[in-house]
């Protein structure tokens, strides 16, 4: 059995092999994968965490800012209607998920609550596992959270590690969350994202993909609330034979609503990256804006890029923009670095660095950004 | 006598099939100040370029040696570690990569040594105030967000950091306010008397000049050093533009 994910919400362009990634024979995946132990720190009065059944996360998932039933538009597939609860991965990782039945963990913040310190969330996979964890991120009305969530193992270790999270920002809600992914190299990782914003709604999303061998990544943001905003910083290394499939969605429907994704990429060796990248704006999103912006660092030859940026306008009154800069490390860096005594090798580590550290320094936690050094200098 | 530096023979630059620079000879002895003039387009850049090992510009005749030391064939890193330095006309924007930490991997690169910390960050706060640079820079990403002129402070900053055996200045100066033209040039005076630094500096104005003390002027007319002088010259052009010296170039072609 095969996962198609992250799928191009239009298939217009229709080039080979682009349109969707494939996680190809799940059937192990299906027959093994399990729940896992997760930990938290740092929930304060007005935040709570617990485990929660299928039906119940249903309900909360099904009484979020609504995604308006929408007509199909020729040349587009359904694929918001195959979810009731759209994300990037899309529907058939979902239904795989379910399909485990596990428990989803809740973290709720009350309505009106700023809890200041951030929530670290962590996650430890042991070698060889095969296991998926699923959450919703409740943050209520006028509500504030900072979430810091990371994935880690051994340095050797391989397995599966899936993630499926759910974020629910109800009006004036704002929600800084950073997933840092710090797996062994011989992991097949997922990590699922759909978010579902209110009017004012805001939300920050940081996104290291460090490690791991295989990796998907979807994000699937849904602002409907007027003057909702999201902003996302993704950044990531991959090396010798992997791989990493990125779709990051954001479906523009208030008014005035705003988006801004940008990527950062290091490709090394044989190194295989596909991203897509879609503004879209809906009927109803009258003067709104969307930026997306793309970088990628190819540090050799034999690595392989494949970009798919798209810009989708239902609406006139909207302003969406694309930049991207790719490949080698470009002539007048090296010779700027050349000017003042730093070679080749040295000036692409520093350039590295450099792409990792602007979504790092977002994090706002010192500890975590500490572990980020230091797994990156036993990477390097 | 003094100490020979830098030694520039019958210097031929291309870039593509187009030659820039025909036959330039030049010599720099240690802690001699140069100022090289001339017409827009006229290769002064290039020049600059070319000295400090752009692989964009090839060395289609003649020779470059530094310290004793044949390096035309030197990639520019090698040249910035046997003691060369570029400030560039337009510097580069680095997102993610603080001042600070570039300039401490420059100079560890330079010395092959960990770089003492705090000694470092001392010696930057130091060289920060005397450029008038408010310390925050340092700690904000490599000459991002910078108006022109504070781009051109960070560029003296890592010059008087770095201190190399020898400095080409391209228009150091342009864009600079009256105040900031004063900070620059304290800097490189700095660099100049306290440092014993050699400089090529490639300049349109007087200004940056007026703190500095000259050893030569010389003109660069499309492509070819067509007169050398002391620092008088610098007003002479002021005052009557390169007509002359163009005049000279042309003569000169036709030989
Ligand atoms: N990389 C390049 N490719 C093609 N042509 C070039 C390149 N660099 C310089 N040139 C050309 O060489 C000539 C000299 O340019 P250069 O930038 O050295 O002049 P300059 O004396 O520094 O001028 P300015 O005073 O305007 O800075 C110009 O005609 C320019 O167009
Ligand atoms: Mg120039």
């Amino acid at each position: 059995m095969n996962i198609t994910v992250n799928r191009l919400p239009d298939l217009t362009w229709n080039r080979l092999g682009m349109n969707y990634g494939v996680i190809r024979d799940a059937d192990n995946l299906l027959r093994q994968a399990a729940g896992i132990d997760t930990t938290q720190e740092g929930l304060e009065a007005g935040v709570s965490y617990r485990r929660i059944g299928r039906e119940e996360a249903q309900r909360i998932l099904d009484a979020a800012p609504a995604q308006v039933p929408e007509k199909i538009v020729a040349g587009k597939l359904p694929i918001y209607h195959a979810q009731r609860f759209a994300t990037g991965l899309g529907g058939d990782y979902d239904a795989f998920v379910a399909g485990l039945g596990l428990d989803t963990e809740l973290l709720e913040v009350a309505a009106g609550e700023r809890p200041e310190a951030p929530v670290l969330w962590h996650v430890d996979f042991y070698d060889s596992s095969c296991a998926v964890t699923q959450q919703i991120i409740h943050v209520g009305k006028n509500a504030s959270l900072t979430l810091i969530m990371d994935y880690s193992s051994a340095p050797e270790a391989c397995g599966f590690a899936g993630i499926s999270t759910k974020v629910i920002l109800e009006d004036g809600a704002r929600l800084h969350l950073s997933k840092v992914q710090m797996l062994g190299r011989g992991y097949l990782h997922t990590d699922d994202l759909g978010a579902s914003l209110g009017a004012g709604a805001d939300l920050i999303f940081n996104q290291l993909e460090l490690g791991g061998e295989d990796v998907y990544v979807g994000a699937q943001v849904e602002q409907i609330g007027d003057k909702s905003r999201f902003t996302s910083r993704l950044a990531y290394l991959t090396r010798k034979k992997g791989s990493i499939d990125i779709t990051y969605n954001a479906v523009q429907r208030g008014r005035k609503t705003e988006s801004d994704m940008s990527f950062d990429g290091v490709l090394y060796d044989s190194a295989k990256k596909i991203w897509r990248g879609t503004i879209d704006f809906r009927n109803g999103s009258a003067g709104s804006v969307g930026h997306e912006n793309e970088n990628v660092l190819m540090l050799s030859e034999d690595a392989e890029n494949k970009s798919m940026p798209l810009i989708l306008c239902e609406e006139e009154d909207v302003e969406g923009q694309h930049g991207s800069s790719i490949g080698r490390l470009a002539d007048d860096i090296l010779f700027y670095f050349g000017t003042r005594g730093i070679d080749e090798r040295a000036a692409e580590e520093m350039m590295v660095d450099a792409r990792i550290g602007t979504v790092t320094r977002e994090i706002p936690d010192a500890g975590v950004r500490e572990r980020i050094g230091s797994f990156l200098q036993r990477t390097v | 006598m003094a100490e020979q530096l830098l030694q520039v023979r019958n210097l031929n630059v291309s870039v593509e099939d187009t030659e820039l620079l025909h036959g330039v000879s030049l010599d720099v002895n240690a802690g001699e100040t140069h100022v090289l003039m001339g017409p827009n387009g006229a290769g002064k850049s290039t020049l600059g370029y070319t000295l400090m090992g752009n692989p964009a510009y090839h060395v289609t005749g003649g020779s470059i040696v530094f310290d004793g030391e044949d390096i035309t064939g030197l990639s520019a890193d090698k040249r910035a570690q046997r003691g060369m330095f570029l400030s560039f006309q337009t510097p580069l924007e680095v997102p993610g990569l603080t001042l600070s930490a570039f300039l401490l991997s420059a100079m560890r690169q330079k010395t092959g040594k960990p770089v003492k910390i705090f000694a470092f960050q001392k010696e930057l706060e130091e060289t920060m105030r005397l450029l008038h640079m408010d310390p925050s820079f340092a700690e904000r990403d490599l000459n991002v967000g910078l108006s022109g002129g504070e781009k051109k402070k960070a560029e003296i900053l890592q010059l008087l950091m770095l201190r190399p055996k020898f400095a080409i200045l391209d228009e150091t100066d342009s864009g600079l306010d009256v105040d900031a033209v004063r900070t620059v040039s304290a800097g490189i005076e700095e660099y100049q008397k306290k440092r014993g630094g050699a400089l090529l500096v490639i300049t349109h104005s007087t200004r940056i000049l007026e703190a500095l003390s000259v050893d030569y002027t010389h003109v660069l007319v499309k492509g070819r050093l067509v007169y050398t002088g002391g620092p008088e010259l610098v007003d002479d052009i002021n005052e009557h533009g390169f007509e002359r010296f163009e005049a000279a170039s042309a003569a000169e072609k036709k030989q």
